[in-house]
């Protein structure tokens, strides 16, 4: 199709120079554009698997998300170095190559960690000028550094370096050039040589092959041409090898796989400048780009030449560049070039077989298209205002029809009949071609004849529409608002509309819609005689259109009606009711002038703010610009057709613009990606973020931001985003265009931030896009901790519990003790005393010698009552739990039984004793021993000197009472009470008891008990 | 040494067999993202009644089941190894442990060969990713090798590692045994570290050893299992069983999860749980097995305790997939699927057991291990 019209441009080249675009339309991203673009020098971009696009400037490493540009350098060594990146390649899912010429460095960047490594080069040969280096990957990720004049190394990952290892095996001599290519379909990695020519590695027998050595007679190889100064190679994937040698000029040779030359290079030569062509870019649909300086080419395969792009300023593609460094396509198809002029992008619709923008002549108004029409044989026509009528054949090629092979009588009339306005077909085949001045054409195509007619019924007055209804009937209209009819035999002037009629429509039904100038619309009965209805702003409500200036008529669906008046007037033919979709309803602007239906349904429009689409499913408007390849949408404004080709066409001052409607049939969305992330004022890299399953920030990193975008940098501005964060957004929320939320100081707990986009028909993206985060309470306020307090207060309970059961058996156990004690020491002399008294009573007047020894006996066993309850009592009382109250009582004792006895004594007590604090019992068990040995050594000893020392060691407490009296003999001692009292007193405390004596040797009692 | 269990022991040996094996029900119908519990596991989603009932149940308050088994295992090992010599007794262990096993391997790829026929359930095993290989691949692409490899080292039917452990544990029973008559000290410490760090080679599982070796121990030193020791304060034990349990299941929401404190931490936390819950299980609830032991319906449910073992994984996990497919749309569908799949499950396995046993009694004989006549 491209071709035929380059041919219509030829047509019109005889009277005006023709300007037709026929390039991809680009967009170019600059620093002027203030979205963080580091520099306007671009040398490599890069497309990672999120989408997110990487460039490499002349100022170092950026990142771009659709509507940012990120800056990746930075002072600290970790980054790299804002210098010239000339190529930016994948390492692995997750890590960049990076090449600095200037720098002379090579280097890889984690983008998660966001660390920078640098890479080693390591060679035997030395290496004179590493300025000139590049990096090229293969496809199975093998990475080669180039270097200018020395050749290639080889990536080496044990060593983390290049290495010359001479992984291609090149004869000496040989150094590769930078325009190597990989054959992947042959497993064949050719290489320019220089004016040694071009070589090739075989991977699959491990031979390099040359000019020199070519036993497998690859047959580029014997060619004379290509045996010195090779510069550059590339294989496309239809097989055509291109190789360019540079000895006095740069040639560019294409072959087939056998050797054969090509013709294909046909515009590739054609630079009125001087260039270099050293690069290419193949896409996946199999469009081929060669660029380099001064030259940026696109191969047409229809035509099979190129398509040059001019450079300089004014360039209609919108591309303007001394250089190009890089062309690539991302995921969507769209073409992104790198130019020392910033760096361009052009959508995949906007290429030469999507949409096409022609304008006639750089001259305005040079040709002033009315209306276009195609024939039902196929072909294409179209009314001009003063060139008369364009004849296209279906592929858009000029035929001549012989329209004014017989020219009409008269000057003025023939300068009428090329002013022409309105085209239809009849169904009886024939032409009508409305005319200047209520002049008209009728070309009958069987006969290739025209006739020029005029009729009074027009009053001379410009027939600028005409169609047809089912019945055979020709409607015509002209400017003076006359609604002619032509029944076959006559003209009928059925209304005189008063002002001019823009539009008669015939819908499904038979009705006559017709639009008059500032009149609003009309509907008219099916033979024009009755006017049904009339449509005006100043209608009554509900039934009101936007303005009364209406320019083109459509018919939605089998009720409804759309009139283009301003904005989308929408009649209801069955209610006569009205509604608008204006403006505020998402239509670019309330100046529709052209409205036409595709085969799918979609209401296309013209308005002066451009190219739009309604979808009447989702109610929802479109618009189309320029990153869609629509470019001349605003000059189009004059006639439109569908046809029966699926071609849109909009043509009117100067141009014409056609595409496919269905190049723009809606895709689902791309998934959005949160692009950076920002915790009070710092950026965190989202890589690193989202590989974990949960965000976690402590309780005070509670302010955080979020930026997100669809990378689909096609369609960005047609989507809206929704977010919501759940804890804290009841709903979606639609997101403003700056795509980016912030959170400020939220409550701990968990978030999860959600966010989807919707493009303008109201497809969803795939999935919801999340990030979990947690904003973890202080320590005080986490469950677990709170949880923790609650056993440990259950665990208080329960020593509380236990405290008081065995504070209550303590006490249990001294009742029982006190009684057994009061039973045991007063209740046998309680009792002794009692039956003493009673023999003293009974005996009293008959023997007062055995009374008095009674009461004798009584005195003593009360006097030793007397002291086991002071014991008791002595025992029990608190204040006499202290060691000096033990140690002075026991003095006592020992003074008082001592001194009876005439019995020096010698009692000496530790400093450190004072300090042991001994229970009650164990107080008791303590003293009666001591008061047991005391009272032996007094009874018995006859001992003059008894020595008490009561010490401390090893933490047990040591009681000695030694006498040196006449000893005994442990073993022969009689098992009597107090010896057996000591050893189970002893026992009790978990002491041990030590006698140590024999006859004559005195007595030595020894205690020893543990300390608590 | 008694020479004979006692009414009331026997009573809580069949009755903690029972239960321990009812509630892996419960634990292996846990349906949070991340359904692989370790004793450390962190929960990397929010916390809500259903995921914290989930995991305080699953791996809090019933991981006293297993360390009981083993230890209810040991007991009865050692009450009876002077039944027979060594070899008849690890022959008799061979059929009624190693034949089992095999079954229950071959009847859980069934099951998913099965399941994996039909779209929906198909997509319920899908979606439980629960292969052991990691290739979960309808079995129609794995190939032969897989299979074999399926049914005798990495059964899908995943709780049969417990019965290869105990398996190993009565053919190493003769060392075990020797081990804690001469070297007690070393050989509890030793066992207790495998538990406490989950060590274990191979087949071989650690986990289980140090469980195993004090029901010999508490066999061979007689005892005695019915009466709470003096030094036991039930109300400790409960407290720091379900405090443990409630304190690890919150610490295992909000600590950090990659952090070695919170792996030290929780393991700590969970070790002390299951000791203090297996002494308060047995000693604090003579009551509840004495009424449920009365109860003929139990006794009848109890029988089917091995059949039930081997039969419901991966079946509780399929169908707890299943209600995923087909209750996400209603609220709290995590936690009624919680409560739902296993219990359905469990009436499955019992139904089934019942059919076989009645009809293929012999099958229902091998499949058991003759447990349960």
């Amino acid at each position: 199709m491209k071709k035929t019209l380059q041919l219509v441009a030829c047509l019109l080249l005889s009277v005006t120079p023709l300007l037709a675009q026929q390039g991809f339309t680009f967009n170019r991203i600059s620093t002027d554009d203030g979205i963080g673009l580091a520099s306007n020098v671009v040398y490599s971009t890069y497309q990672d698997k999120k989408g997110f696009i990487w460039a490499g400037t002349a100022n170092g490493l950026q990142r771009f998300d659709g509507s940012k540009f990120i800056r990746f350098t930075a002072s600290n060594i970790n980054s790299p170095r804002a210098s010239s990146l000339t190529k930016i390649l994948p390492y692995d899912s997750s890590s960049l190559w990076l090449c600095f010429p200037n720098l002379q460095e090579i280097g890889i960047y984690h983008t998660a960690t966001l660390r920078y490594t640098t890479v080693a080069i390591k060679s035997s040969r030395p290496i004179n000028n590493l300025s000139g280096i590049n990096l090229w990957q293969d496809s199975r990720g093998e990475t080669f550094l180039f270097i200018d004049k020395f050749g290639l190394l080889h990536y080496d990952k044990k060593q983390h370096a290049f290495i010359d290892d001479n992984y291609f095996q090149f004869p000496e001599g040989w150094i590769p050039g930078p325009g190597l290519f990989e054959d992947t379909l042959k497993r064949q990695y050719w290489f320019p040589c220089g004016n040694n020519g071009f070589s090739v590695y075989d991977v699959r027998d491990r031979k390099m092959y040359t000019k020199l050595y070519n036993p497998k007679n690859i047959p580029l190889l014997n060619r004379k041409e290509l045996g010195a100064g090779a510069s550059e190679v590339f294989i496309d994937s239809k097989r055509r090898h291109w190789l360019f040698t540079w000895v006095a000029a740069h040639v560019k040779y294409c072959y087939d796989s056998t050797g054969k030359p090509l013709k294909d290079t046909a515009g590739l030569n054609y630079n009125p400048d001087y260039s270099e062509l050293r690069n290419f870019y193949e896409t996946k649909q199999g469009l081929l780009w060669m660029y380099g300086t001064n030259a940026l080419y696109n191969f047409d395969n229809d035509t099979r030449s190129f398509y040059y792009y001019e450079h300089e300023a004014g360039a209609a593609t919108g591309i303007q560049f001394h250089f190009v460094y890089q062309v690539m396509e991302d995921h969507d198809g769209s073409i992104w070039v790198c130019t020392d002029n910033g760096l361009y992008f052009a959508s995949p619709g906007s290429g030469t077989y999507s949409v096409v923008n022609i304008l006639f002549s750089e001259k305005k108004g040079a040709v002033e298209c009315t209306d276009i029409y195609q024939l039902r044989s196929g072909q294409y026509w179209l009314s001009t205002w003063g060139r008369g009528i364009l004849t296209l054949n279906r592929n858009l090629e000029t035929y001549d029809a012989g329209i004014y092979a017989n020219k009409p009588q008269g000057s003025d009339k023939w300068i009428e009949y090329r002013q022409t306005w309105a085209l239809y077909q009849h169904t009886d085949g024939k032409v009508w071609i409305g005319c200047q001045a209520g002049n008209y054409m009728i070309y009958d195509t069987a006969t290739r004849q025209t006739r020029f007619l005029t009729d009074p019924a027009f009053e001379g007055a410009t027939i600028n529409f005409i169609t047809g209804d089912t019945k055979g009937n020709i409607w015509l209209s002209s400017f003076r608002g006359s609604l002619v009819k032509y029944d076959g035999k006559k003209f009928t002037v059925l209304h005189k509309m008063g002002s001019v009629i823009n539009k008669i429509f015939i819908d499904k039904e038979g009705l006559l819609w017709v639009s008059v100038e500032s009149k609003g619309l009309y509907c008219l009965s099916s033979d024009g005689t009755r006017i049904l209805k009339h449509y005006t702003a100043e209608g009554p409500a509900g039934e009101k259109l936007f303005m009364n200036v209406g320019k083109d008529i459509e018919q939605l669906n089998d009720s409804t009606i759309v009139f283009g008046a301003g904005a989308m007037n929408f009649i209801n033919k069955r209610t006569g009711k009205v509604y608008w979709l204006t403006y505020d309803d998402g239509l670019p602007g309330n100046t529709i002038l052209r409205m036409r239906m595709d085969g799918d349904g979609y209401l296309w429009m013209i308005t002066l703010d451009g190219l739009c689409r309604y979808n009447p499913s989702t109610r929802r408007v479109t618009p189309y610009g320029r990153k869609d390849g629509i470019t001349l949408a605003h000059a189009t404004t004059e006639a439109d057709f569908f046809s029966s080709d699926g071609y849109m066409m909009f043509t009117g001052n100067n141009a014409l613009l056609y595409f496919k409607p269905g190049i723009f049939r809606n895709k689902q969305p791309r998934d959005v990606v949160i692009t950076d992330f920002k915790l009070l004022n710092n950026y965190l890299s989202v890589d690193s973020l989202q590989s974990l399953p949960r965000i976690q920030f402590s309780s005070t990193e509670n302010s955080f931001s979020f930026y997100f975008a669809s990378l689909s940098y096609l369609d960005r501005e047609k989507l809206t985003y929704y977010y919501q964060m759940s804890g804290i957004d009841k709903d979606w929320i639609k997101a403003d265009r700056q795509n980016f939320i912030n959170y400020s100081l939220l409550p701990p707990g968990n978030y999860t931030f959600s966010v989807f986009c919707e493009d303008i028909d109201g497809n969803r993206s795939k999935n919801i896009t999340q990030l979990h985060i947690y904003i973890k309470p202080p320590f005080w306020r986490t469950y677990w901790f709170i949880s923790t307090l609650f056993f440990l207060l259950a665990l208080g309970i329960y020593a509380v519990h236990r405290l008081r059961v065995n504070k209550l058996l303590a006490v249990e156990k001294l009742r029982n003790r006190v009684a057994r004690d009061l039973h045991d020491d007063m209740g046998s002399t309680l009792s002794t005393i009692n039956i003493l008294s009673s023999m003293a009573k009974s005996r009293i007047h008959v023997d007062p010698v055995k009374t008095t020894e009674y009461l004798g006996k009584i005195s003593d066993n009360s006097q030793r009552m007397m002291e086991a309850m002071d014991d008791i009592v002595w025992s029990i009382k608190p204040s006499n739990d202290s060691m000096q109250k033990i140690a002075a009582r026991m003095r006592e004792f020992a003074t008082n039984v001592l001194e009876a006895k005439e019995i020096e004594l010698d009692f000496r007590v530790d400093e450190a004793v004072f300090d042991v604090k001994l229970n009650m019992e164990a107080r008791r068990d303590f003293f009666l021993i001591f008061k047991e040995a005391v009272n032996n050594a007094a009874k018995y000893s006859q001992a003059s000197m008894v020595t008490v020392q009561i010490g401390l060691h090893n933490n047990r407490l040591v009681l000695v009472v030694e006498d040196d009296g006449i000893g005994f003999d442990p073993e022969q001692a009689d098992g009597g009470n107090g010896m057996g009292n000591m050893q189970k007193r002893a026992d009790a405390m978990q002491g041990r008891l030590h006698i140590l004596s024999k006859p004559g040797g005195g007595a030595k009692v020894t205690v020893n008990i543990p300390v608590p | 040494m008694p020479v004979q269990i006692s009414r009331l022991v026997s009573q809580k040996l069949r009755f903690y067999t029972f239960l321990s094996i009812a509630l892996l029900l419960a634990v292996h119908g846990y349906n949070l993202h991340q359904t692989y519990l370790q004793p450390f596991t962190t929960v990397q989603e929010p916390l809500t009644f259903t995921s914290f009932f989930e995991y305080f149940m699953a791996n809090g308050i019933l991981r006293f089941r297993i360390p009981l088994l083993f230890m209810i295992s040991g007991y009865i090992y050692a009450f009876k190894d002077k039944e027979a010599p060594y070899l008849q007794q690890v022959s008799k262990r061979a059929r009624t442990l190693l034949i089992p096993y095999l079954i229950w391997s071959a009847i859980g790829l069934a099951t998913t060969y099965l399941w994996q026929q039909f779209p929906v359930t198909a997509t319920a095993v899908l979606e439980s990713k629960l292969d052991q290989l990691g290739d979960n691949r309808p079995y129609t692409e794995i190939g032969w090798w897989g299979m074999v490899a399926r049914w005798l080292v990495a059964p899908i039917s995943f709780q049969l590692w417990f019965i290869l452990a105990l398996f190993l544990t009565n053919l190493f029973y003769p060392g075990i045994r020797w081990a804690i008559r001469f070297i007690p000290i070393v050989w509890f410490a030793l066992s207790f570290l495998l538990w406490v760090f989950e060590l274990g080679v191979f087949v071989f599982d650690g986990r289980g050893l140090f469980f195993f070796s004090a029901g010999v121990w508490l066999q061979k030193t007689g005892f005695n299992l019915e009466k709470k020791p003096k030094w036991l304060s039930l109300y400790l034990a409960w407290l720091l069983f379900v405090g443990f349990s409630v304190i690890k299941t919150f610490m295992a929401f909000e600590l950090d999860p990659g952090s070695k404190y919170t792996y030290v931490l929780l393991n700590i936390l969970h070790d002390i749980a299951v000791l203090a819950g297996i002494l308060a299980v047995w000693f604090g609830a003579d009551g509840l097995v004495k009424w449920c032991m009365r109860q003929h319906w139990l006794l009848w449910l109890s029988s089917f305790s091995f059949f039930i073992f081997g039969l419901h994984a991966p079946l509780v996990v399929y169908v707890t997939r299943l209600f995923y497919l087909y209750l996400h749309d209603i609220p709290n569908y995590r936690l009624i699927t919680y409560l739902l799949a296993p219990a359905t499950v469990f009436f499955g396995c019992v139904a089934l057991g019942a059919l076989c046993r009645r009809y293929v009694p012999g099958f229902y004989r091998w499949a058991t291990g003759g447990r349960g006549f």
